[in-house]
């Protein structure tokens, strides 16, 4: 019998309903056709098109990353990065020499700007960044995405209206091209519609390179509305059945017969119910320990939330929403709550992103509802433990107490796996060792749980556990091959097996 | 005499003599001459000028591009001969020629600003309407010197300062649009003024409000609804507190909320019953919408005579049997209309008899009349839109204000409104509150 691809002779962790594990599997027309253990594999030798001699190399479904803000995440790697400049220098060299590399006239747009890490701790002015940039607009976001610097070439495309608030000025009233609060946000929004669809083609071809040689086949991409731009919605959704891998568009607007109008059948991803423990702004019940005059804030009153929820709940659309701290979780379990007891729903998936720091209650609330909580391990592994920004910011009781993923499990609510990209980066193999090295060992994940949370689960999360998600005949041959069984390693060097090759609905993608 | 028209509001256009010439000159050139028409008054030492616009250069190169630059508008503006200079040009100072017949608009805004000001006698509305026309855009818009930060920084004071002032003269105009009941003018000065800033919530607020004097609820939600979706997409953020709670006004009163009298909804249900107390007079009987096969509302207006038991329900009766459809009218039985007859002779019509034989104690009568009204009531509530208003309420009977007080405990889900204006003292209001207690939560 002719097959497009053969594997053999390796670990097969098929993550089926048995969890159970071969040794080979072959693919024909996309679909995987049989996995087994034992020989049978030798049938299938001679006539395939392609085999690989997995000598000993493990084989998992190729991965989901369940949360990817996929063109920013591109855009960053066209933009000028500045997360590495150590003083006004470093800065000023890189503007310059990006004008150097830019037609005239042609944006240099900075990212991951922090001026705390800068010896001078302090904004450049826009006269400053027109020395180095005289015939090219600048716009520099800062890391949290809530602050702006712009030249003056900047500054006079933007032509801002003199009442707009945020407009940093200097001694003579007149903008300095610091922009904050609203005037950021306009800001923003502007800039990221003047990016051209070929930077974008440019940016998520690299983004999406990068995706494939993790392992990953499959992602759910999180884009348009505030902080990112609806543009970069619209780009994913002419573009996605030309991108080498799976993207699943959320549509981030509160705009219900907008993506209905699309033709989507999901809405939402990172709808900001709060926002986040790094800028103090998600929304806790206690104060932050590192500044006691603020819990965060919420941007939704329950009512406005009740009523988009219930709306969109009711036009049989899945939902996702971003909640951090504890009074974000609480809101969307109310909005969930309502939305069900007016309109209920059997299967409706509805999803809460991140889920950083829920109560008890919280956790059996989510699995009364059927939510699917979609989380990042590795926050865990970049900010939890001892001395790090969980501990900083909201103390060691409470950072003992983030990301409790063995509880969700164990409750019983499915959990997908995703990065949070451009936040952390597109690695699997680094959520899964994330989850099973937490730093609260309790919270910890056993492995096959962990693997899980990228595979058959994130498919669950966008209702794909039919065609994707586990090694099983008749489902998509979307794989990846790990050099080393992540059941076999010592758990502390997960995030060091690499990824020897991805297969794509049976074609090899990628390959080391 | 040559004429010059400067126009640097909007995108720059330079006409001498009626001929547009911004294209045979260098950008240099028109910004030069632009901020010498601005500062007409004043002459500008060469070296000034010549840090503005050269600054990058060496001071000779930077004095011989002024001179150049000035040498090429000369020829521009002389090019029929024996006309008096444009640009005067002292040994060490140039200016524009103050003989010269030239037109500035954002002169002209400015100085029609400064009038408004300082003389009382003007007509404000036309000045006003006479400074918006001025006004075609931003000043000097997608106007850029590269390389020339001083006249950048003059460019974006002076845009930020003309715009100030337009947006002040939209602002009063629109004001006096509201004076003078003209809120469809208000309403297009707003847009105008959202059109530069469509942030700034109160101008949506103001769009609400002049769509409720026009009695256009709809509209009034939409603005809301515009509000609330260009923050929630741009500043992820929900409309201010003022708007929300405006906007909750209207959407459960379902009664337009005029902004400029004292009328307030002290009250309101959601669901079911209404009620709402205003503690202002409301348009009379005429100047309201006239019943329709769909709507009825009827009127009873208190009189100063509260000794006359019973006299705010016969008018309301009196209205219901002229107003209300009769075949709705005959759905209520016989036995009803005889009590309401003891209170109302009209009802005779539909009792079939003139007189009632049985003997009644006031209690067990005044039982029977308000179980006959409240029914009369429900019968016309399934039917149509039915809303009750009583007017000039700090005159109601105290029978009559009994009646409503057991109808409101009785009937919170039944769909109609019932209304109350007048000199409404906060005793009245928590009186009828007592009785309607509101059933759901307020944020």
């Amino acid at each position: 019998m002719k097959v497009d691809l053969l594997l053999y002779n390796g670990t097969i962790l098929t993550m089926d309903e048995r969890s159970a594990v071969g040794n080979w599997v072959a693919a024909h027309g996309g679909k995987i056709i049989a996995v087994g253990s034992g020989g049978g594999w030798k049938e299938y030798l001679g006539s395939s098109r392609e085999a690989v001699d997995l000598k000993g190399k493990t084989v998992l479904p190729g991965f989901y990353d369940s949360h990817v803000n996929l063109v920013q995440t591109g855009l960053n790697y066209l933009g000028l990065n500045l997360s590495d400049a150590a003083c006004m220098d470093d800065l000023f060299a890189g503007v310059r020499h990006r004008a150097s590399q830019l037609p005239a006239g042609q944006l240099i747009r900075g990212i991951a700007f922090d001026e705390l890490k800068l010896r001078e701790k302090r904004m450049p002015t826009r006269y400053e960044l027109d020395e180095y940039a005289p015939n090219h607009p600048v716009w520099i976001s800062r890391v949290d995405y809530h602050t702006s610097i712009v030249n003056t070439l900047a500054l006079h495309l933007l032509n801002l209206p003199f009442n707009l608030e945020g407009i940093g000025r200097d001694e003579r009233g007149l903008p300095n091209g610091q922009l904050t609060g609203r005037a950021s946000a306009v800001v923003r929004s502007y800039f990221l519609g003047k990016v051209s669809d070929s930077e974008r083609h440019e940016g998520v071809h690299k983004a999406l390179i990068q995706a494939v040689e993790n392992g990953i086949t499959s992602m759910n991409a999180m884009e348009g509305g505030f902080t990112f731009h609806d543009r970069h919605a619209e780009f994913i959704l002419e573009n996605k059945e030309l991108f080498p891998i799976d993207v699943t568009l959320f549509y981030q607007s509160v705009n219900v017969e907008k993506v209905i109008s699309k033709g989507l059948p999901r809405i939402g991803g990172t709808i900001f119910l709060d926002g986040s423990f790094g800028s103090r702004t998600a929304a806790l019940a206690e104060p932050y320990t590192d500044k006691p005059e603020t819990n965060g804030s919420l941007y939704f009153s329950q009512e406005e939330l009740n009523s988009f929820i219930l709306e969109a709940h009711q036009r049989h659309l899945q939902i996702a929403l971003h909640a951090i701290g504890s009074r974000a979780i609480e809101q969307a379990l109310n909005a969930y709550e309502y939305a069900q007891a007016a309109v209920p729903r059997m299967d409706h998936r509805h999803r809460i992103e991140h889920f950083e720091l829920p109560s008890e209650q919280h956790i059996s609330r989510a699995k009364a509802l059927g939510v699917i909580l979609s989380v990042q391990p590795s926050y865990e592994f970049y900010w939890g433990g001892q001395g790090k920004m969980y501990e900083t910011r909201l103390g060691s009781v409470r950072s003992a107490r983030t990301n409790p993923l063995k509880k969700y499990c164990s409750a019983g609510i499915t959990v997908a796996g995703g990065s949070d990209s451009d936040l952390t980066p597109m690695k699997p193999m680094l959520g899964i060792h994330s989850a099973v090295n937490h730093p609260t060992p309790e919270y910890a994940l056993n492995v096959p749980e962990a693997l899980r949370l990228f595979t058959i689960n994130g498919a669950r999360a966008v209702f794909e556990e039919n065609l994707k998600g586990s090694i099983e005949t008749g489902k998509t041959a979307d794989l990846v091959i790990l050099e080393d069984n992540p059941l076999a390693v010592d758990p502390s060097c997960i995030k060091d097996i690499s990824v020897a090759a991805t297969v794509k609905e049976g074609t090899l993608l990628f390959m080391k | 005499m040559n004429t010059l028209e400067i126009y640097m509001l909007g995108n720059l256009r330079i006409l001498l003599n009626g001929k547009p010439v911004l294209g045979k000159m260098s950008s240099k050139a028109a910004a030069l001459l632009c901020y010498l028409a601005i500062n007409r008054n004043k002459a500008f030492s060469r070296e000034k000028l010549s840090s503005i616009f050269w600054e990058s250069a060496a001071s000779e190169t930077a004095r011989y591009n002024l001179r150049y630059t000035l040498w090429t508008l000369r020829k521009l503006f002389n090019a029929e001969k024996k006309q008096p200079e444009v640009i005067l040009t002292e040994k060490d100072s140039c200016f524009i020629n103050p003989e010269l017949k030239i037109t500035v608009d954002a002169l002209d805004m400015e100085n029609l600003a400064i009038s408004l000001q300082r003389d009382n006698s003007i007509e404000p509305v036309q000045l006003l309407e006479t400074i918006k026309g001025l006004y075609k855009g931003d000043f000097l818009e997608g106007f850029y010197i590269n390389k020339s930060v001083e006249f950048n920084d003059w460019v974006f004071y002076e845009r930020e300062r003309l715009q100030r002032i337009y947006f002040e003269a939209l602002s009063c105009i629109s004001k006096l649009h509201i004076e003078a009941g003209d809120y469809r003018g208000s309403i297009q000065l707003l847009n105008d003024m959202l059109r530069i800033n469509p942030l700034q919530e109160e101008l949506y607020e103001a769009l609400i409000r002049n769509y409720l004097e026009l009695g256009d609820r709809n509209a009034a939600l939409s603005q809301y609804r515009r509000c609330s979706d260009i923050l929630r997409e741009e500043l992820n953020i929900s409309p201010n507190e003022s708007i929300d709670t405006l906007y909750r006004q209207i959407k459960f009163n379902d009664q337009p909320v005029s902004s400029t009298s004292d009328k307030k909804v002290l009250q309101y249900e959601p669901s079911g019953l209404k009620l709402i107390i205003y503690s202002d007079s409301l348009p009379g009987e005429s100047e309201l919408m006239q019943p329709r096969q769909d709507i009825l509302t009827v009127y009873a207006s208190c009189l100063p005579v509260i000794e006359l038991q019973y006299g705010c329900l016969s008018d309301l009766i009196r209205a219901i049997l002229r107003w209300c459809p009769q075949h709705i009218l005959k759905e209520l039985p016989k036995c009803f209309w005889r009590d309401l007859y003891r209170i109302e002779a009209g009802a005779l019509d539909f009792t079939g008899e003139a007189f009632t034989v049985d003997q009644l104690t006031a209690l067990s009568e005044k039982i029977r009349i308000f179980a006959a009204l409240e029914r009369l009531f429900n019968t016309i509530a399934e039917r149509i839109s039915f809303t009750v208003h009583i007017q000039s309420v700090q005159w109601i009977d105290k029978l009559s204000m009994e009646f409503f007080r057991y109808f409101l405990f009785r009937n919170h889900d039944v769909p109609m409104t019932v209304v109350f204006s007048g000199m409404v003292q906060e005793e009245l209001a928590a009186d009828l509150r007592q009785h309607f207690p509101i059933k759901y939560n307020k944020k």
